[in-house]
């Protein structure tokens, strides 16, 4: 997901657009997928993202955030459809009960929702893929009125992710170099041998956060993380 | 000369610390001075800067003594924006400092902060760039630069809200030699093309004597020597005695010079270790 | 130990960082491993642990393909000592910290004891078992993850920038430790900018330049070849910098690494006849 922050230097419409109007475009956009609630506008909705994201020049970036989006529009469909039990019965999965059973209306009304949950998270993207974080901060701040103080700490916040990132990259190789389980497969064993590693990363933003965090240190702010995570 | 900087019995305890992190330093600093601090871990070298740029006492809380006055204005009385505009600072960690997106916009960031004119900030961006000698780098993006760039870059977006003090804590830790000597070399002209006063920590003992004019040295929160690097060569025992060494080639020439095999001048760089080995036969004769 | 054929290595959607490197660490040696920033220094040491894995070519460790390992088992065979300790502690005593790898190698209470206070003793950090890791000093922090390293009892010692960000004195310490490792038997492999150390320790440098190695030799060698480094922007030590300004400096003084030899060189013929050439 590394995209969602990074912006694509390309020349084309998008990109030339008034960042306010890319701004309500995708407001607007997340705003008519709650509106619509039928299968076939929230279809042609999610297409016309697919589109401005072609007139954009940048189909190609976007593959990996369809792609994962759509696996995950996936899940909510499988979920979402036997939990819909109106309409006519296409199959049922336990045969002689009626509960879990897979119904036209809810093959229609899962599709629908996965559309929509599509459409909301690909419109910004799309957005921060054609427009300078730069030229949105002074939109935001100039037209929108938003105090320039939350348009940076917004704008610097963006900037440190990539670093954090690479810090947590090399936090996981560490443990890994001691043998702790962090490379399995298993979504779930992966969640909990990561949770003690995460209060190195808050030490992390304790150092970086202030230019003297590394003289006087912050025994006392890290003393409480172990507390915490000696609780778990 | 005036001093541009005098520090008259600084003491600072960090708030929670029972030892004082710098005790009692008297100095005084004339402008266009390039000075360098060493000492082991510990020392109070990045204390002692961040009593400079007025991180102390403005926003590191403690107990501070004694007085530090830049161009006879004692700090504690400034507020933090003037000592920013008179002082620059340049960190350790080149990745932590730099806080835009691109190059243009981290030195223009500064600027902005003080409220300088636009078509001022475009000015001095160009002249920022052009003093460091990395006008091509302007519009790159920060994150994908080397980390000698990225520590040119910081020291341009200091010198562009052009400060009379440049400070720089340990700048080249992180650096490659290639990036380390780039990044003196670039302290070298500002100091002696722009008479920049400039006062940078340094573990690398070998490359900061062949720069600077004046070392001192720090142990235990104190100032144990203040000499030009000249005599520090002479005295081995100034830095031996803190667990640090002089460079290979003086500790070669003062150990000839002690057995009687030289009796010149003790060389502080490669170059002159030649012209002393040269003349070493003379010496013994 | 380590057998690398024809390593090749590039990261997903980039240029190649390891271009096809061949080369072989016996059982014992004492490796230097040099270039500029992005050389792919650390690149090539991660694939020593499996932290990474050839995209083409293989790294075998002691027989091992590493692309049919993973790194938890590779770890009782190669300790990987990181550039910044942080990244390594983040429990609350040194004891705990230093056996955490053994516990997550499955040994038993008595023998994660025993590794803990065998590694505490390597590294003098016996007084210190108890204390919380974060109020001790970088050097102290630094000597800690190495423990943690050396309670898994691997037989090769990886180290990534091992005196970077430390005082001296602070690496000279590690370094020595790391010297009493190698007179054990165990095998160093260690990357550093500071030519001044390698000159000290390393018994064989392997200098690598954009993915490829430029050369590969005894440290002697590698240094009195500077027109090789030069080409990567490294630059020999002071002592044979200083020598190698002496046009037959071969016949005068030898090869020198240290201030010692030369000092030894120097006084040792009367300190006459090594400037007729020049």
């Amino acid at each position: 997901m590394s995209i969602v922050a990074n912006y694509l230097n390309r020349d084309s419409v998008i990109h030339r657009l008034h960042p306010l109007t890319k701004l309500f475009w995708s407001l607007w956009v997340m705003g008519l997928s709650f509106l619509f609630s039928d299968l076939w506008s929230l279809a042609a909705l999610f297409f016309s993202v697919v589109a401005i994201a072609a007139m954009a020049r940048m189909l190609r970036e976007m593959v990996p955030v369809f792609k994962g989006l759509f696996f995950f529009a996936l899940f909510f469909w499988a979920f979402q459809v036997l939990l819909i039990a109106e309409g006519r019965p296409l199959l049922t999965l336990i045969p002689g009960n009626p509960g879990l059973r897979i119904t036209d209306r809810g093959v229609f009304i899962a599709t629908a929702m996965g559309f929509r949950l599509m459409v909301i998270a690909s419109s910004f993207p799309v957005l921060l893929a054609t427009t300078q974080m730069k030229d949105l901060v002074v939109v935001l701040v100039e037209k929108l009125k938003i105090p320039y103080s939350y348009a940076f700490m917004f704008i610097t916040s963006l900037r440190f992710i990539p670093t954090f990132m690479n810090e947590m990259e090399q936090i996981i190789q560490a443990q890994c170099s001691r043998a702790h389980r962090l490379d399995s497969r298993n979504f779930v064993t992966r969640f909990f041998f990561n949770l003690p590693l995460g209060h190195s990363v808050v030490d992390y933003v304790g150092e970086k956060g202030g230019t003297d965090g590394h003289i006087h240190g912050n025994p006392r702010f890290r003393h409480w993380e172990t507390d915490v995570f000696a609780s778990l | 000369m005036k001093p541009v900087i005098s520090i008259e019995q600084l003491s600072f305890t960090y708030a929670g610390s029972e030892h004082p992190a710098i005790s009692e330093i008297s100095v005084t600093v004339k402008p266009g001075e390039f000075i360098g601090i060493t000492g082991p871990a510990g020392a109070g070298k990045s204390t002692l800067i961040l009593c400079l740029n007025g991180i102390i006492p403005h926003f590191q809380h403690g107990e501070y003594r004694g007085r530090v006055r830049i161009d006879g204005v004692e700090t504690l009385t400034m507020h933090c924006a003037e000592i920013s505009r008179k002082v620059g600072s340049v960190f350790q960690d080149p990745e932590a400092q730099i806080v835009a997106s691109t190059v243009e916009d981290e030195i223009a960031f500064g600027l902005e902060n003080f409220g300088v004119e636009p078509d001022v900030i475009e000015a001095r961006i160009t002249d920022a760039l052009q003093r460091i000698g990395i006008e091509g780098l302007r519009h790159r993006s920060t994150t994908e630069l080397s980390g000698g760039q990225k520590q040119r870059v910081a020291i341009a977006a200091a010198v562009a809200l052009r400060p009379e003090i440049l400070v720089l804590d340990e700048p080249t830790s992180e650096l490659d030699p290639l990036g380390t000597k780039e990044v003196f070399e670039v302290l070298k002209q500002l100091n002696r093309e722009y008479g920049l006063t400039i006062i940078v920590v340094e573990q690398k003992i070998n490359i900061l004597l062949e720069y600077i004019e004046r070392l001192w040295v720090m142990n235990g929160g104190r100032l144990v020597a203040d000499e030009p690097p000249r005599r520090i060569v002479n005295q081995p025992e100034l830095l031996t005695d803190v667990g640090l060494q002089i460079p290979p080639v003086s500790e070669l020439m003062y150990r000839l010079k002690a057995a009687g095999y030289y009796s010149g001048e003790l060389p502080l760089t490669v170059d002159e270790a030649y012209w002393a080995l040269l003349k070493c036969r003379g010496g013994k004769r | 130990m380590i057998k690398v054929e024809q390593l090749t290595f590039a990261y997903p959607n980039g240029m190649p960082v390891l271009e096809n490197l061949s080369f072989e660490i016996k059982s014992g040696e004492f490796v230097a491993l040099i270039g500029q920033n992005g050389a792919g220094k650390t690149t090539l040491l991660k694939q020593f642990n499996g932290l990474l894995k050839p995209t083409g070519g293989t790294v075998r460790i002691d027989g091992i393909d590493t692309r049919n390992s993973t790194t938890g088992i590779l770890a009782q065979k190669v300790g990987f000592l990181f550039q910044n300790p942080d990244h390594q502690i983040f429990l609350p005593t040194v004891a705990q910290e230093i056996g955490f790898g053994p516990a997550n190698l499955g040994c038993s209470r008595e023998e994660i004891d025993r590794r803990v206070r065998e590694a505490a003793a390597q590294v003098g950090l016996e007084p210190y078992l108890n204390e919380n890791p974060l109020f001790l000093s970088k050097g102290q922090r630094q000597r800690v993850a190495f423990a943690s390293l050396l309670s898994m009892r691997p037989q090769v010692m990886v180290l990534d920038e091992p005196t970077t960000g430390q005082d001296y004195r602070e690496g000279i310490e590690i370094m020595e430790m790391v010297k009493a490792l190698h007179r054990q038997g165990h095998t160093v492999i260690f990357v550093t900018h500071d030519m001044e150390l390698v000159a000290r320790y390393a018994e064989r440098v392997i200098v690598l330049s954009q993915g490829r190695i430029l050369m590969d030799d005894t440290c002697r060698r590698v240094f009195y070849q500077p027109d090789v480094l030069r080409r990567t922007n490294l630059f020999p030590p002071q002592i044979p910098t200083l020598v190698q300004k002496f046009d037959c400096y071969q016949e005068d003084f030898g090869t020198p690494l240290s201030v010692e030899e030369l000092y030894a060189t120097i006084t040792g013929c009367g300190g006459e006849e090594y400037v007729h050439c020049s």
